[in-house]
């Protein structure tokens, strides 16, 4: 499973929007912080933790599911983006963004950028790791891409939430995966794209859709009580069944 | 670890968990809650709500919340904050305002944005206005994505103007949301058929019929009689001479024969009317149409320079350009009473 595991990212409604919209004629591409300033997209905020943490010229990606909650749109690529951007790429057992102000590492005196130092590996050779994390951490492998799978043994990296953020936030142990300046959004490694239907209702996001239309998944989503964030997992957790990833039940 | 489940009655509702292009819906959004007696304690998605308890929410601080509302992650609303109670919803209507109210009601106002823009957006198809038809099913769209007709009429949209890929893609997507393929091509072309064949020339009809035709939907175009044809047949008839003809481009959208239109103009002008109002524009098809109905069992055309045979001729650009099939359509009725 950890050798198959596909690479995934959410956004908003409006960036995504915004992305297809294509304002500065730069193509349809996720970019990074750095690069979104660069193109007068979006400014870089001085105190942002990519800033803080010196990962702004990335791109962000988890392997496995989407664990950003406050997104509404996913992303899914293979694992070809880490083989044909290998040299590009760099990975960390947990979303580096949280070791900005919003979690403690066992040695409080060591500065952030030191310890994400520490626990950057390569790609794709982390995936070895992420297997060995997988068995050691979990009940079952499948709870590491579950909607509310937690760790069976406390985790010996030994990141803490910081109050008033509990031990229940997947991305304290999903790993992301740092991908530099930009990824394109096109096959073949975009694989999947999962929405709302209310998004087609942008004439920008059907072009999009439209160009896509039979070389890559799209599938809407329908959110039911949990939750818009619930629904994108689901939708990854049914791509992961279809391409035999990982087991038709018990997840 | 799990947190504990939170009472809804403790909580206020202070943002909703997406930001929304131009801050407008319709969208039901996720909310944000804020703890009435911690404000610095917030709650975002995802998370569960069953009857009063709001179930392992992720617990952020407020200076957190504020960062996620800068980075475009989570809007903050600009009005007071409203108690969070059980069965409600939380949506951004088309005019951007926030509604928080119980879930029926919701789902009622949400109903009447789809109604009222699926009736604006077919009043525009009838009068010939895609674009704006297709904007107001846009936002049809986005107040209940579950509905079938707004996919269509936007594929409709789409088909008339030869858009292949997007028509494929809506019609994916309406099969992906469990509806039959058969019922979304009934409707794609109920929707396009809407529009009367005035509204575009021919070669745009014919790049959204083959666009149609691909997905195995029958696109034929609509005539109010007898307006459109008068607006249709008067400019050919009225101001075409023979030797404008060849050169009009009316005659060269319509995909008519330049030559046989212009040999009828002055037989017609000369033998049958002294000038050609627009009011009888209609009764040139309407003689077109008996014509082929008398002539039914005939094999061979009526003799050349008769009248009849530019009737016939003339019955042949129409079964072209699909107009004898509206006057078919229009005439059938009376015939079967006769």
């Amino acid at each position: 499973m950890a050798q198959s595991l596909p690479l995934a990212h959410a956004m908003p409604s409006a960036a995504f929007v915004t992305l297809t919209e294509d304002p500065k004629k730069v193509g349809w591409k996720l970019f990074s912080p750095a690069k979104l300033a660069e193109l007068g997209i979006k400014p870089l905020r001085p105190d942002s933790a990519e800033v803080a943490l010196g990962t702004a010229e990335f791109v962000f990606v988890y392997c496995g599911q989407f664990r950003y909650p406050e997104t509404q749109v996913g992303f899914v690529f293979g694992t070809r983006l880490e083989r044909d951007r290998n040299p590009d790429c760099l990975a960390s057992p947990f979303d580096t963004g949280a070791l900005h102000r919003k979690v403690t590492w066992p040695a409080p005196s060591e500065p952030a950028t030191s310890f994400l130092a520490r626990h950057t590996l390569p790609v794709p050779r982390y995936r070895e790791y992420l297997a060995n994390r997988i068995q050691f951490l979990f009940a079952k492998p499948t709870d590491y891409v579950a909607l509310s799978g937690q760790p069976l043994r406390p985790d010996p990296i030994g990141l803490q939430p910081k109050p008033p953020a509990t031990g229940n936030d997947p991305r304290l142990w999903t790993f992301e995966i740092r991908v530099r300046n930009e990824v394109e959004l096109s096959p073949p490694c975009l694989e999947a794209v999962f929405y709302q239907g209310r998004h087609a209702g942008a004439r920008s996001v059907r072009d999009f859709f439209a160009a896509r239309t039979g070389s890559v998944q799209l599938e809407e989503v329908f959110p039911e009580d949990d939750g818009d964030f619930a629904a994108l997992q689901r939708g990854c957790l049914d791509f992961l069944r279809k391409k035999g990833i990982i087991p038709t039940s018990g997840v | 670890m799990t947190d504990q489940p939170v009472r809804l009655d403790q909580l206020e509702i202070i943002g909703y968990a997406d930001v929304l292009p131009d801050a407008k819906g319709p969208a039901v959004v996720p909310p944000v809650f804020r703890d009435r007696q911690n404000h610095e304690l917030c709650l975002v998605p995802p998370f569960r709500v069953a009857g009063n308890w709001l179930i392992d929410a992720q617990r952020i601080s407020w200076s957190e919340l504020k960062d996620l509302a800068r980075d475009g992650r989570v809007t903050l609303l600009a009005d007071p904050a409203r108690l969070a109670a059980p069965e409600h919803q939380l949506w951004v209507d088309d005019a951007g305002r926030v509604h928080y109210e119980p879930g029926s009601e919701a789902k009622q106002h949400l109903h009447k944005i789809l109604r009222d823009r699926l009736d604006a957006a077919t009043a525009d198809l009838r009068a010939g206005k895609i674009d704006e038809a297709e904007r107001q099913a846009e936002v049809a769209l986005a107040a209940d994505p579950r509905k079938l007709e707004a996919r269509a009429l936007i594929a409709a949209c789409h088909a008339l103007r030869g858009e292949e890929r997007h028509v494929a893609f809506m019609r994916q997507a309406a099969e992906a949301a469990g509806h039959s393929p058969e019922a979304f091509g009934v409707l794609v072309q109920g929707y396009a058929e809407m529009v009367p064949a005035v509204s575009w020339d021919n070669l745009s009809f014919e790049r959204g019929a083959a666009a149609c035709e691909k997905l195995g939907i029958e696109l034929r175009r609509r005539f109010d009689l007898p307006a459109d044809l008068i607006s249709f047949l008067a400019p050919v008839l009225q101001n075409a001479s023979v030797g404008q003809h060849g050169n009009s481009s009316e005659v060269q959208c319509a995909g008519l024969d330049a030559a046989f239109l212009g040999e009828f103009v002055r037989l017609f002008r000369h033998n049958y009317l002294s000038a050609v109002k627009p009011g009888q524009a209609v009764e040139v098809v309407r003689k077109a149409y008996w014509v082929k109905k008398d002539r039914r069992s005939r094999v061979s055309p009526p003799p050349k320079q008769s009248v009849d045979y530019h009737f016939f001729r003339l019955r042949e650009v129409l079964v072209k350009t699909g107009v004898l099939w509206a006057v078919e359509r229009e005439l059938a009725p009376t015939q079967a009473t006769d």
